[in-house]
């Protein structure tokens, strides 16, 4: 019989144990990028695409995922950025079984590589559906903490966070730094976050300042950014047509341990269906033309190519 | 492990200031874990000034890296300040941060100061400035400083402090980008008026256990 000693972070709720204590962003692909999830005393900083139109799901998915597993959650905005009521609803995610080959013959040396176009799902029994909105319920019944930092000054709000980290759960935190508050607000909450049960999502919106960006860059534990491609970048390029944009790791997570989760690649794309936000590998599309590709040269002054 | 930085620590007179930066995706916490756990196996005497990380970070690293940080501080060979505690104290009471005032013990054999980007959030760069200047008056052996540097601000703070410093260790990204086996670039300067100047860039790859420095172009560890 052996003995191993247990953290109080495993027995929580919706949070996953190991060498760093993790909970779910979400989006079972984004945590399988980050190594299982968002580690437990962490600041995230999301830099949101020009519009705000995809980084603001990926915020709906990280409360929606606090509420499902009974997690307090603390917003920190301007008051009405952010509409509770479109949060996605939760479904019970359908196992699929593995597909099997029959109708493709690979090549033994490709069959041994892992597939690259999708990202490996966690354990997670449930999915969001971004068509349908959360019951109303669910959300009444949800331990939600609102600060407006237009009415609060930054001290006042950060009290009302020390006071809500809860000793038997996970606090989730999800503030807009860069326009209201500032990197002392940033640097606070990581200092109050830290060894304790709270995960901060915090947002940077795309018209901040690059020297800001730089300051709040190098206080976040792990940085994310979302770059959206505009309509003739998806028609123009083969490369992006089926995506809506690029997502970069740009930091990654280094929570009590001199080096972190270190993913195969840190860029990948994702696109968006009317029910699902999915990220994948960025990788080249195959080539699909009947022709043989050929690699030719051609001398400047003769009309014969050189094939070799 | 990581021998050809301990040279560049040999090539020191004893009583430097190590000036140790980062920049972007690249933390120079390897650094100071290495050095913090090279001093504690030789039974050297160490101040750790806490700002960046908190002592449970540098408790966490040391433990499975397997270096005697516990009995260090039992012994008393080890002393703390955790400035991150009492930040959250003063965090938890509504209070705005404040610059620490921190009793340095002259007579240890090295003294850490783990990252002043914190000190420059909260204060102005000439108030840091200061500050290190009280610090490096006070302490009689080797002073190293640690700073991320990002963004202007703290280039600034970054540049002043190379200034006064003798011997830097600069730690940066890839500039080809991302790569899982090689985490990045350190750069290694040392501008001793005793010893010739000298300069050195490898490439490094962090594990639990500690770094590795490799040849640039290469995958062979420096040993």
């Amino acid at each position: 019989m052996s003995f191993q000693r247990r953290s109080v972070a495993s027995s929580l709720k919706g949070v996953r144990p190991g060498l760093v204590a993790t909970t779910s962003a979400g989006s079972s692909q984004l945590d399988s990028i980050l190594g299982g999830g968002l580690p437990l005393g962490s600041v995230n900083l999301i830099a949101e695409d020009a519009h705000n139109v995809f980084a603001i799901q990926l915020t709906k998915s990280f409360i929606a995922e606090g509420i499902a597993h009974g997690h307090r959650v603390m917003i920190i905005d301007g008051g009405t950025s952010l509409d509770l009521s479109e949060l996605p609803k939760k479904i019970p995610r359908e196992w699929k079984l593995p597909q099997t080959r029959d109708e493709m013959k690979i090549a033994f040396r490709y069959e041994r590589l892992p597939e690259h176009q999708s990202l490996p799902e966690s354990q997670s029994d449930h999915i969001f559906d971004f068509v349908l909105s959360i019951e109303p319920e669910e959300l009444a019944k949800a331990d939600i903490v609102r600060c407006n930092c237009l009415v609060q000054s930054s001290e006042e709000i950060l009290r009302i966070l020390a006071s809500s980290i809860p000793s038997d759960n996970v606090l989730r935190v999800v503030a807009t730094v860069g326009l209201l508050l500032d990197h002392k607000f940033l640097r606070t909450l990581k200092i109050l976050s830290r060894h304790v049960n709270v995960v901060c999502w915090v947002s940077v919106p795309h018209c901040c300042s690059n020297e800001r960006f730089q300051r709040f860059f190098a206080i976040a534990d792990a940085v994310l950014s979302l770059v959206a491609f505009s309509s003739d970048q998806r028609k123009t390029n083969p490369l992006y047509k089926k995506h809506h944009g690029l997502l970069n790791l740009d930091k990654i997570p280094e929570i009590n341990s001199i080096t972190g989760h270190k993913p195969p690649c840190v860029e990948y794309a994702f696109h968006q269906t009317g029910k699902r936000f999915d990220i994948e590998q960025l990788h080249m599309p195959p080539d699909l033309s009947e022709s043989p590709p050929t690699m030719s040269c051609q001398t400047s002054g003769g009309n014969r190519a050189m094939d070799f | 492990m990581f021998l050809e930085f301990n040279k560049f620590l040999a090539s020191g007179s004893g009583n430097d200031v190590l000036f140790v930066s980062s920049r972007g995706s690249c933390s120079h916490n390897f650094v100071l874990s290495h050095m913090l756990g090279n001093a504690l196996k030789k039974q050297q005497t160490v101040h750790l000034i806490c700002c960046g990380e908190s002592s449970q970070f540098f408790s966490l690293v040391c433990q499975r890296a397997g270096l005697p940080f516990r009995q260090s501080l039992e012994k008393g060979d080890l002393k703390i300040t955790c400035q991150v505690t009492s930040w959250r104290a003063q965090a938890a009471r509504g209070e705005a941060l404040t610059v620490p005032d921190v009793e340095i013990d002259s007579d240890r054999n090295l003294v850490i100061f783990d990252d002043l980007l914190p000190l420059l959030d909260i204060s102005s760069c000439n108030e840091v400035l200061r500050r290190v200047f009280e610090i490096k008056a006070k302490v009689k052996s080797m002073l190293v400083i640690g700073l991320k540097a990002d963004d202007p601000e703290s280039e600034r703070l970054s540049k002043f402090l190379k200034s006064m410093s003798t011997m830097w260790v600069d730690v940066f990204p890839l500039s080809t980008g991302y790569s899982k086996e090689v985490h990045g670039v350190i750069e290694l300067s040392n501008i001793n008026p005793i010893n010739d100047s000298s300069k050195q860039k490898m490439h490094f790859k962090v594990t639990e256990r500690g770094a590795k420095l490799l040849v640039i172009g290469s995958h062979i560890p420096i040993t």
